[in-house]
């Protein structure tokens, strides 16, 4: 049904120019060009005739500035373009060939028509137009400015490699590559559109991803209906199984060790220019587990697993559980802690699911806050936030301080799930869990968590179910919950491939 | 399909947002009955007592809390049935009365020796709040007055002090752990005594001699503190109380029962070789009972044997115990039968007064039959006067407390 | 390849299923109808229970180990023909449903009576029978992979309780060792072989599992899960309460979740437990209404079945609410009738339906 309307979605527009061929005259090729890319108007289009010595034809070197690497230009291109032998190229048949054979050490493509030549122009090759020639030679001096490999942001890692993506496809690639070095690697472009500028890069090894997922991606990459997509982030929801789900059944992951440790297991990997990677198919497990789980200690990390299983179910439901027993199972509560929560309670005005709605509010928007905020005040944001507006609203009696450490709780443990698609399923799943807590007390939560399970359960990512290999099982090292020491990890979890179900042993 | 399940799901939040959540009450908003005491009144008509907790008593909180306000209130109701409280404390106490953290039930002595006493506990059990295994405490006096009198300097909110005071009962084994639930055990299988806990406010002092247990509550001779004491049990057979008995006799009590019921406890003897003196032991029952009941004949015989570990914790007649291995084995007999002595003056009272054991052995009994059928042919309730019962007690001397002489020291220094 | 076995149920999934239907009766009214006749005795019956209904089992396990990719009902129509068989399935079908609306109504009233008790039935009822057709949704593969995720909950559960209420057990109570009379336990394990009704019922989804293989060790060890665990249950709540008490008490997980206590701090863990406990219920729920669903459409060969959902469960919230099905009629005449209904059918079905099929096969080799 969704695929569907993507396709209905994909009428293209076909450009003017499309199919217009390069012409023989230089003036008439150069016309085009400059009515194509505005000139005079676009300042950035540059047009260099060019002559070489003893020779007659007229020659113009075409780049747009800011796409080209000018050191290239002129140290390289340049100087071997006027070193030509004017005698092979007076005698050569074609004279596009001599300009190839001369410039080999680089890049070089032939285009015939207007529109792959604009195309290489704004992707940072320099076209060169013979006069008499109606084809163009285009020379790949291609830079983009972009930031160095820096630290990564949001998946942090105390031990372990610390470089991430940035925004180059291939400083992407190249750092998978360092990792993976596998003849089986493949990096797939799959171009987009009619624009090799939205090219999507599809990562993954060839003697493990299965055929069938590889398929099933490539085909809702090839259904984007739309012309420019601006990054990955942008793709991940063209391609994801459900879009309107609180779940994501896409990885978006900024860590190259990461990527590469899921390509080995049979995931494929997207990547684009952009400061990140796409996983495709994910199960829960890619959600809850972090890079680091395997770069620790075998008990470090499964203590770490503990802590992160605990601070998921604390995030997603403190708030709901709180409001469930005050309100409905207060024979729960030991003795002293209900009179302590009673005591403070009596002078606050707001029914308890009130308290809570407003604070869990606040700490959003703090949170909110917290990110947009120009980074030299973000700190102060916290403490003029938390501190303060949660110290004062205590004491002028609006909540209880019972309520100021539930959601302190519940934030905290929500900052200890890195991913951030899950993180925000969680915080938004929280208010869900709130609703039928104050409805129905733990009936309502516990009949809300059984059917929240079910929905995960029947979720698939790329044709692989959520919780597997756990439930449905499969055959797998047993990654799951718990890690068990690496050595006996020799399965690649059959969920997500059968072809080469043992990890590689000499 | 999606939208169809999202408006489903929509509709029933609005639903039940709508319509009211009928079992939701703030915290705030209910009493909570810590104590509950029940007397006869006049008529059909029962007084119940509620003492209950402030939560803004007593807390320390810095929250606005008034720490000037008492730490519970209590009221009393006069009606004809246990359960309508929730109903007419609605005319005076301004929160909803609430059961779930009731610790104990205080039973008026003249309530409890009624015929309607077990009727009204059942009726209170079958409230989904109440738990099972609250205390069950009678006083000699009015339930209310008991109530009203236990004033604890040290636990300033009512919940803590029988709380505490739960885990003293076990220790020391003066007072049975009676808890609700076994009390509606021991009477629904009509075989075994209940002994409920027995406490009084008023101190009625000292009827001759005493030893350190042989007290029934407000015979313990104190000063100063709470005016309550708790010490002895009362009695109850087929769900009603018939006696009182002391200290002493419910120790023995437990200590016949095959379980563990009690942990540890200090006993003063006359020392059997200086009578000017006397001696401090520390018994512990460290093995199960041995219970040996024998069904095969028309009279049932019971042997009984309780292991008893002493520590002799204070010799001031400096007789030497400790070295003497003739002497250790003598104040091991001498304890025993001591003990002995005390157990059969109970036991008799037990088979020819209460006309029912107090110590589960009709559970043993049962272990002799194959079915149910055979148990009640037999009818245990009726043999166990007539029945003939052995009771040995085996002692054996642990330690002497941290000294390994006599305080042959002291005794120098005394002559000087 | 990943196709074809996606749309199967794997064995441990299944054993999830067993287990979870099966062994959680440990926690609704089912021990409370056991103790009532069984006394004392009554942690014998599920093993007894157990051991015949497995016994008569295992001539559906020689039936199905010759149909490999046929369920229950297509069996029945071609060992009994058209109008037999119909028949046949009808009361099967009559049966998962009398077990899906008297076991949905008993949680409904186990919540109402012990947690919400001003909340209207019907509220609960809808709840529950909502939650269990959006879990239903899922399929068989949905149901058994929810349950499987749910077993090792269960299982702390169960480990759970049975270590707290360890210091409240008299062994005493067992005593005497054979109750009410050996011919008593027996007649009562007879009654109660209903206990076990799923795993003759559950044939209905032989063609959806993996093999026969998986089938027969998901099936043969999620029976022994739920007789040990239904065994140790009852054995617990007999040597806790004893029997005297027990004849009493609708309800004994939640008294017994009442009870337990962890020190003195938390000493009241009742609705923990129900939390977790209305969690597993639900699942047993929806396996319920699933089965119900599945032999009405098989009964009459509709392919698919979730359509049919929303419809039975209208008809389940419909009739569990009707006001006549109060508790003690419930645990009393109704719970009897459905005992005694299913009890000839679990144990006598499976032997007609071997003998027939042996009948037939000699028939067929002499033409």
């Amino acid at each position: 049904m969704k695929e569907e309307k993507r396709d209905n979605k994909a009428s293209r527009k076909k450009r003017q120019y499309e199919d217009t061929k390069l012409q023989t005259a230089i003036d008439k090729n150069l016309e085009l060009f400059k009515q194509v890319l505005h000139y005079p108007l676009n300042q950035d289009f540059i047009i260099k005739d060019l002559t070489i010595e003893d020779f007659e034809r007229k020659c113009s070197l075409l780049y747009m500035k800011g796409t080209i690497d000018s050191s290239k230009l002129e140290n390289n291109l340049v100087p071997s373009l006027k070193k030509i032998n004017q005698i092979e190229m007076t005698e050569a048949i074609s004279c596009w060939a001599v300009v190839v054979k001369q410039l080999d050490f680089m890049t070089v493509e032939t285009v015939e028509t207007l529109y792959k030549a604009v195309d290489k122009i704004l992707f940072g090759y320099a076209a060169i137009l013979i006069d008499g020639c109606d084809i163009a030679v285009t020379v790949n001096i291609s830079k983009f400015e972009h930031r160095s490999i820096e630290k990564p942001s949001i998946e942090n890692a105390i031990k372990g490699p610390m470089e991430s993506f940035v925004e180059d496809v291939g400083t992407n690639i190249s750092l998978i590559r360092k990792i993976v070095r596998n003849e089986q690697l493949i990096s797939e472009s799959i171009i987009k559109g009619q624009r090799t500028s939205d090219a999507i890069v599809l990562m993954y090894i060839k003697d493990i991803a299965d055929e069938e997922i590889l398929e099933c991606v490539k085909k809702r990459i090839y259904d984007i209906s739309t012309d420019n997509i601006q990054n990955l982030e942008i793709v991940e929801q063209y391609i994801e199984d459900r879009p309107y789900s609180l779940v994501p059944t896409v990885l978006y992951t900024e860590r190259p060790d990461r990527v590469a440790a899921f390509l080995q297991e049979g995931h494929i990997a997207l990547l684009n220019n952009s400061s990140g990677g796409l996983i495709v198919p994910i199960t829960f497990w890619s959600l809850f587990h972090t890079a680091e789980d395997y770069y620790q200690r075998w008990p470090y990390s499964n203590f770490v697993r503990l802590i992160r299983l605990i601070a998921f179910f604390l995030a997603m439901l403190t708030p709901s559980l709180y409001i469930a027993v005050t309100n409905y199972h207060v024979e729960m509560i030991p003795t002293d802690l209900l009179l302590a929560i009673g005591a403070s309670r009596e002078i606050v005005p707001f029914p308890a699911i009130v308290e809570v709605i407003s604070m869990e509010l606040a700490f959003e928007i703090l949170r909110e806050a917290g990110i947009r905020v120009p980074t030299p005040i973000g700190p102060t944001i916290g403490i003029v936030g938390a501190l303060i507006l949660g110290q004062a609203a205590v004491e002028a009696n609006i909540v209880s301080p019972i309520l100021v450490i539930v959601i302190a709780i519940t934030g905290l443990s929500s900052f200890a799930i890195s991913e951030i698609s899950t993180n925000f399923m969680i915080r938004i799943g929280r208010f869900v869990y709130l609703a039928f807590a104050s409805f129905m007390g733990l009936y309502g939560i516990g009949l809300c968590f059984v059917v929240g399970v079910a929905y995960l359960v029947s979720i698939e990512s790329f044709g692989v179910p959520f919780f597997s290999p756990y439930a449905p099982h499969y055959k797998s090292a047993g990654d799951t919950f718990y890690r068990p020491q690496l050595w006996t990890m020799i399965f690649r979890p059959f969920n997500i491939q059968q072809k080469n179900k043992v990890r590689n042993q000499q | 399909m999606k939208v169809k399940i999202t408006m489903i799901l929509i509709m029933n939040i609005c639903f039940g947002l709508l319509s009211g959540c009928w079992d939701k009450l703030e915290l705030e908003e209910q009493a909570y009955v810590v104590t509950v005491g029940i007397d006869i009144a006049e008529g059909d008509n029962i007084v119940v007592t509620c003492q209950i907790a402030n939560p803004q008593g007593g807390s320390t909180a810095g929250s606005g809390g008034n720490q000037n306000e008492p730490a519970a209130e209590i009221v009393s109701f006069t009606m004809r049935d246990f359960l309508s409280i929730r109903d007419l404390a609605a005319s005076s106490v301004t929160r909803r009365i609430t059961f779930t953290h009731t610790k104990t039930l205080v039973v008026g002595e003249d309530f409890a020796r009624s015929d309607k006493f077990y009727n009204i506990l059942e009726s209170i059990v079958r409230d989904r709040q109440v738990r099972r295994d609250t205390y069950l405490i009678i006083s000699k006096e009015s339930a209310e007055d008991f109530i009203r009198n236990n004033q604890s300097a040290l636990e300033t909110r009512p919940h803590k002090f029988y709380e505490f005071m739960s885990k003293r009962w076990q220790e020391s084994g003066l007072v049975p752990v009676s808890i609700i639930r076994r009390f509606i055990h021991d009477t629904e299988s009509g075989e075994a005594l209940h002994l409920a806990i027995y406490g009084t406010n008023e101190k009625t002092g000292i009827a001759g001699e005493k030893d350190e247990d042989n007290y029934i509550a407000g015979e313990v001779d104190k000063e100063g503190g709470n005016i309550v004491q708790l010490i002895g049990s009362a009695v109850f057979k087929d769900g009603k109380m018939i006696n009182v008995i002391d200290g002493e006799d419910t120790r023995i009590a437990l200590l016949l029962r095959e379980q563990i019921d009690i942990d540890t406890y200090f006993v003063t003897y006359k020392d059997p070789k200086d009578e000017e003196y006397v001696i401090t032991i520390r018994l512990t029952k460290h093995k199960k009972t041995k219970v040996d009941i024998n069904t095969d004949n028309e009279i049932p015989t019971i042997n009984v044997v309780v292991p008893l570990e002493a520590s002799v914790v204070s010799i001031p007649s400096n007789v030497d115990y400790v070295t003497d291995e003739g002497n250790k084995n003598f104040l091991a007999d001498y304890i025993g039968e001591e003990l002995k002595k005390k157990t059969e003056k109970f036991l008799d009272r037990s088979k020819e007064e209460f006309k029912m054991g107090a110590f589960d052995w009709y559970l043993i009994a049962r272990k002799q039959f194959n079915t149910l059928e055979e148990y009640k042919l037999y009818n245990w309730r009726e043999k166990y006067p007539e029945a003939e019962i052995t009771v040995e007690y085996d002692v054996s001397i642990k330690d002497f407390g941290r000294l390994f002489q006599p305080h042959t020291n002291r005794e120098g220094s005394a002559n000087q | 390849m990943l196709k074809k076995q996606k749309t199967k149920v794997g064995a441990r999934e299944f054993f999830a299923l067993y287990a979870m239907t099966m062994a959680l009766q440990f926690s609704d009214q089912t021990p409370a109808t056991i103790f009532k006749d069984a006394k004392n005795a009554g942690w014998m019956v599920p093993i007894i229970a157990g051991i015949l209904t497995l016994v008569s089992f295992s001539f559906v396990l020689l039936v199905l180990s010759k149909y490999k990719d046929k369920n229950m009902i297509e069996i029945i129509y071609s060992t009994f023909g058209k109008y037999i068989g119909f028949i046949l399935c009808f009361i099967l079908f009559i049966v998962a449903f009398a077990a899906i609306v008297l076991n949905s109504r008993s949680y409904v009233d186990i919540t109402r009576t012990m947690f919400l008790p001003k909340t209207p039935t019907n509220v609960i009822y809808f709840m529950l029978i909502a939650a269990a057709y959006m879990i239903g949704r899922g399929g068989l593969r949905g149901i058994s992979s929810t349950a499987w995720l749910f077993f090792v909950p269960m299982c702390i559960v169960i480990i759970i309780m049975s270590v707290l209420s360890f210091k409240d057990i008299n062994m005493y109570y067992i005593y005497p060792i054979w109750g009410p009379g050996v011919k008593e336990i027996l007649k009562v394990s007879v009654r109660h072989t209903g206990v076990f009704g799923e795993l003759i019922l559950f044939t209905i989804f032989f063609s959806e599992v993996r093999s026969y293989k998986c089938y027969k060790a998901a099936s043969l060890t999620g029976t022994a899960f739920a007789i040990v665990v239904l065994a140790v249950f009852s054995f617990i709540y007999i040597t806790v309460f004893d029997y005297v008490s027990l004849e009493n008490m609708a309800f004994p997980f939640q008294e017994l979740t009442m009870i337990v206590n962890i020190e003195q701090f938390f000493t009241n863990l009742g609705s923990l437990f129900f939390w977790i406990w209305i969690m597993l219920s639900v699942i047993r729920c929806t396996v319920l209404l699933y089965l119900a669903t599945s032999i009405f459409c098989y009964m009459l060969n509709i392919k698919e079945i979730k359509p049919l959902l929303p419809a039975l469960s209208a008809i389940i919230f419909i009739l569990g609410n009707m006001p006549n099905s109060s508790l003690a009629q419930n645990i009393t005449s109704k719970a009897d009738v459905f005992y005694q209904l299913t009890y000839y059918i679990l144990l006598l079905l499976p032997f007609i339906l071997w003998i027939l099929s042996k009948i037939r096969k000699v028939a067929g080799n002499e033409s």
